[in-house]
């Protein structure tokens, strides 16, 4: 990576500390901002750990002190149900936090600022796999405060020459996630199949959702900080994948067949999602490497071998 | 009905108020009293001055009840936005997301936001430009009145609440002020300037245009929006675009001779040329605007010279 020192906001979470261990193995200074520490596991010795709000004019202040050439904002409030419960929550962290972020970037004088958004902000797309092109139409509040962020980064580069990138991530699996919200299927699959718990089923099973493994992800963030252009690029495998499908492959890698119970009463609001992938193909040299069966195998592996 | 409006003694607000008590609607004004020098207040509506984002809200929307909600009160300088994007995000987005959390919950059917046609479109190519379902805002304002537009498209979607944005052009006429901070619309701030003695200025070489509703017209177009059961986006505009040097002219001309006048440079953030084609408004609301920006210009002319003049 040509930059040589970086802030990872999240960098604690599940995608950040992913990059942060890619970041430092390329000999990158790594500042990680987060609300709490790492587990000790997941925790890398060589990255400064710096516990701060995102939603806190404190964050100028650390910005100024570590004075990085660029920024990965992946910080956020991602659990898309709950933000239809309280999105005045979700807005506070997700707006308001890299509002901080994004004033603490300028007044830093930072190089390049790669933000992590996500494929939801299509809304129910007409065409799957869904290009950049498309119109956005958000449907839960999570979805809108990403593109949100999006029109704000495309702003200050029109007003302060902002550099930056928005990678719309598909669903990130991978060792790591935690399993214990709504979001992350793969992780709480394995979780509960390993627990020897039944799995809720939305939708029959039939919702679909592009799955792209962790480190391809921690490719395509790298990439984009690399890039030069100012724009939305979508992160994915322009695959589509059945929920059913896919807990039939956690239950081949965990060796184990679980009890299914079906949850008519809870909608999901986008039914079929998976993201096209040429932009990143053309603009960032960059495509998913890893298979789907291989990637939740390795997942599997890490939550056998921690739980 | 009862009809809570935020912002309902400031210029805009003052005249919806005035037109819910004329057709007999029980009407409710939440303003804080803040930004211009004069508030006007109808007799007929009970005011709460309140900022909208004030803790009590919450148990006047509880205790009142009321049918409908007319968002107007917001951050509304482009340039305050760009120096303090957090506090017009604070205001425009997250204040504004509680109180529609507060009117779900107090009952409310309909919510009515005044949007900003112009600030969300930016410089767009397309002039008159009609309704977008994309946009790339230039200032956090305008990124900020797309995001809550969003929002509200999604809430109604869920609740019983229905909710419509209007994307309004520039909205002119009486009782349109300077604020505290000495901005305004190029109208007011020409007129205060010509009474204080001070030379006029166009900030950039006098052709930037801006598309002029009266306030009347965006009266009318707001009762509609409160009567209709439609949901989403709305223009409202004439579709015609005036120059500034056009309300330099016409302003002097109406005066009936020269005031001194200097040229600047455009400043950041502003938009060119906006110019909203309101196609949208009359499909969705039967609304046309009515008055002439020439006679619109003349009502503010009189109203300004009358309470600010000599």
């Amino acid at each position: 990576m040509k930059y040589r020192s970086a802030i990872v906001t999240g960098g604690s979470g599940f995608i950040g500390s992913h990059l942060v261990d890619a970041l430092v193995e390329r000999g990158v200074a790594v500042t990680v901002i987060d609300l709490v520490l790492p587990a000790d596991d997941v925790k890398n010795a060589k990255a400064t750990y710096k516990v701060a709000d995102i939603r806190s004019a404190e964050m100028t202040t650390v910005f100024l002190s570590v004075m990085p050439e660029m920024v990965f904002h992946l910080a956020a409030h991602i659990d898309d149900r709950a933000s239809v419960l309280d999105p005045v929550l979700n807005a506070e962290h997700n707006i308001l936090g890299t509002l901080h972020v994004l004033e603490a970037t300028r007044k830093a004088g930072v190089k390049r600022f790669v933000f992590a958004s996500t494929g939801i902000a299509y809304g129910r797309a007409d065409v799957i796999p869904t290009p950049e092109s498309t119109v956005s139409k958000p449907l839960t509040p999570y979805a809108v405060s990403k593109l949100t962020c999006e029109r704000y980064l495309k702003c200050y580069e029109s007003v302060h020459g902002l550099s930056w990138m928005a990678l719309r991530f598909a669903n990130v699996y991978g060792p790591r996630q935690d399993g214990s919200k709504e979001c992350g299927a793969i992780a709480i699959f394995t979780k509960r199949i390993l627990a020897g718990e039944s799995i809720m089923m939305n939708n029959n099973g039939q919702t679909t959702r592009d799955y792209v493994y962790v480190n391809d992800v921690v490719n395509g963030l790298i990439a984009a900080a690399d890039s030069e252009a100012c724009e939305v690029v979508n992160i994915g495998t322009a695959q589509q994948t059945a929920t059913e499908s896919l807990l039939n492959l956690v239950e081949a890698a965990v060796g184990k067949a679980s009890e299914h119970i079906p949850r008519p009463d809870v909608a999901d609001e986008v039914k079929n999602c998976a993201l096209a992938i040429e932009k990143a193909r053309k603009l960032l040299n960059w495509a998913p490497i890893m298979a789907l069966k291989p990637g939740i195998e390795e997942t599997v592996d890490w939550y056998k071998r921690r739980l | 009905m009862k009809i809570a409006v935020t912002g309902g003694a400031g210029f805009v607000g003052s005249h919806i108020v005035d037109a819910l008590v004329l057709r007999g609607d029980e009407v409710i004004v939440i303003d804080h009293y803040k930004r211009e020098k004069l508030r006007f207040e109808n007799a007929g509506s009970r005011i709460h001055k309140l900022s909208f984002g004030h803790e009590t809200v919450e148990q006047i929307f509880a205790d009142e009840k009321p049918d409908v909600v007319v968002h107007l009160a917001a951050q509304i300088s482009v340039t305050a936005s760009i120096t303090d994007p957090i506090d017009d995000a604070q205001r425009n987005i997250i204040e504004s997301l509680k109180l529609v959390r507060i009117a779900e919950h107090a009952g409310c059917k309909r919510f009515v936001f005044i949007s900003s046609g112009g600030a969300i479109y930016g410089d767009h190519p397309v002039r008159p430009t009609p309704l977008l379902d994309d946009a790339f805002p230039l200032s956090p304002y305008g990124v900020a009145k797309f995001s809550f537009e969003h929002y509200l498209a999604g809430s109604s979607a869920r609740s019983g609440m229905k909710t419509i944005a209007l994307r309004f052009a520039n909205i002119f006429g009486p009782r349109q002020q300077l604020k505290s901070t000495g901005e305004g619309n190029v109208m007011a701030v020409y007129l205060s300037r010509m009474i204080s003695g001070d030379p006029l200025v166009i900030f950039g070489d006098g052709t930037a245009t801006r598309d002029y509703v009266y306030v009347r017209d965006a009266v009318d177009a707001i009762l509609a929006a409160i009567d209709s059961t439609a949901e989403g986006m709305v223009n409202i505009g004439t579709g015609e675009g005036v120059s500034v040097q056009e309300v330099y002219d016409t302003i002097m001309d109406i005066h009936g001779s020269k005031h001194p006048m200097t040229y600047e440079p455009f400043r950041t953030g502003e938009v060119f040329h906006s110019v909203i084609d309101p196609t949208t408004g009359f499909e969705v609301l039967g609304w046309k605007a009515k008055v002439s920006f020439r006679q619109g210009m003349r009502e503010m002319y009189d109203w300004f010279m009358e309470t600010f003049g000599r």
